[in-house]
């Protein structure tokens, strides 16, 4: 295989460091000898540039610093003590405002627990509760999550409810998809665990239904369309609820 | 070239150095500022700059060696690039040779090209028509006298690109200097 120039040069570089002629080298590579010979002349020449040197001074200087910076990184070190550390203004700044914005946190959402439609603190109160679904891993826990979500909206549509007033849309949707979603969850459970659950959806269901079929004769007139529609829904998944005293009879989907 | 010590004593030296040891600390920063000092000099071109970036790369060494991992002469001369390449950042653009700083020269710092003379001035301003990679490798191939495949370890490239890049050098640093009118042998 034919060499390129630059690995002849390389290893005639090689070969001259070990001790060889540059012409002897050469010698083995005519076609390339014109070239290479100024090359490897100024190559040798390079190498035997004498280094430039330091300044005694100015390696000392450099010492002196280093050994500074070391001892001032071990005074640092041997300095930090936790005391001190707890005790300094920025930690005792830093832990009361966390201690404070906890605390107002906690206040925030214990208050927008009784928290309505409409009210400001009831988007604290949503919040939480999807905080609360985002940490719940397992699906009877989400299940459950959706239960006690479809009863709070079942039981904040009861007390925005007023009569011949147009209803809140969103909250109805948001009850009957809390429940829905507490069943898909329950489905997917073995029959043991979800049985108890089941149970619970089928109370929420029942109470749902009973809200709405009290609230239908007296909504405003545009709105009894939309109560109707959920009525129905209601109805259908009531149908659904397999009897806790028959349990074999075939759900209605 | 200055000798390069073997892995074992340097790794002892490093260890002692870390333990707070004095002697190795002060044995330490001597032996970095040998080994980095002409491979700053010959980048910055200028002797006071060359002396006071090797003293802050060696600091910076220092108080980088508990990460250390690998190769430390590789490490240690990625460091010195680095560093450099900063100051370079810094000032915008490469500073000329001062002619105090050339008139500083010693003159005897010269060897033969063929039948010319290179003095150190000359492959200084050499090598600063060269690109930085070139510089490099002139500088660890030639003046710091690794091999090719220390050189490779060192740039991070493969044997094959290192040789490319050192025919190129060399051949770009004769261009220059048949230019300035140096006669080389051919």
């Amino acid at each position: 295989m034919k060499l390129k120039v630059e690995d002849i040069f390389a290893r005639l570089l090689e070969e001259i460091e070990e001790g060889r002629n540059i012409e002897d080298c050469l010698a083995e590579y005519p076609d390339h000898a014109e070239e290479l010979r100024s090359l490897l002349h100024l190559a040798g020449a390079v190498k035997q540039m004498p280094g430039p040197v330091p300044r005694r001074e100015a390696v000392q200087q450099a010492i002196r610093n280093v050994r500074q910076m070391v001892q001032a990184d071990a005074r640092a070190v041997r300095r930090f003590s936790w005391r001190a550390f707890l005790l300094h203004p920025v930690t005792v700044r830093t832990a009361l405002a966390a201690v404070l914005v906890i605390i107002l946190g906690w206040t925030t959402v214990g208050l927008s627990a009784a928290s309505l439609p409409g009210e400001i603190l009831y988007p604290v109160k949503r919040l939480s509760e999807q905080v609360q679904y985002f940490f719940t891993t397992s699906s009877e826990g989400k299940a459950e999550m959706h239960i006690l979500f479809a009863d709070r909206r079942t039981e904040e549509f009861i007390m925005t409810f007023e009569p011949g007033e147009r209803i809140d849309q969103r909250l109805l949707e948001s009850m009957l998809r809390e429940a829905a979603s507490a069943q898909q969850f329950v489905d997917e459970l073995p029959a043991e665990f979800g049985e108890v659950l089941q149970r619970r959806i089928d109370v929420c269901n029942r109470q749902q239904l009973s809200v709405l079929e009290h609230a239908r004769d007296r909504v405003c007139d545009c709105d009894r369309e939309m109560i109707d529609a959920a009525i129905n829904t209601c109805r259908a998944r009531h149908g659904c609820m397999p009897d806790t005293g028959d349990a074999d009879e075939p759900c209605c989907d | 070239m200055k000798k390069e010590l073997p892995g074992e004593v340097l790794n002892d030296m490093v260890a002692q150095a870390k333990d707070g040891n004095d002697a190795s600390l002060s044995e330490l920063c001597e032996y970095i500022y040998g080994r980095i000092y002409s491979f700053v000099y010959y980048r910055v071109n200028h002797r006071e700059d060359a002396e006071d970036l090797t003293g802050d790369i060696v600091m910076k060494i220092i108080r980088s060696l508990d990460r250390q991992k690998g190769n430390f002469h590789a490490w240690m001369y990625r460091i010195a690039r680095n560093v450099v390449i900063d100051f370079y950042r810094r000032r915008g653009v490469r500073k000329e040779v001062s002619l105090a700083d050339v008139h500083d020269e010693p003159v005897d710092e010269r060897s033969r090209i063929g039948d010319g003379v290179l003095t150190r001035d000359k492959l200084r301003q050499g090598l600063k028509e060269l690109t930085a990679e070139q510089q490099e490798v002139i500088i660890l191939r030639f003046i710091e006298e690794y091999s090719t495949e220390e050189v490779a370890a060192r740039m991070k490239k493969s044997v094959g690109a290192v040789k490319l890049l050192q025919f190129r050098a060399i051949r770009a640093l004769r261009r220059y200097l048949r230019k300035k009118g140096y006669e080389i042998k051919s």
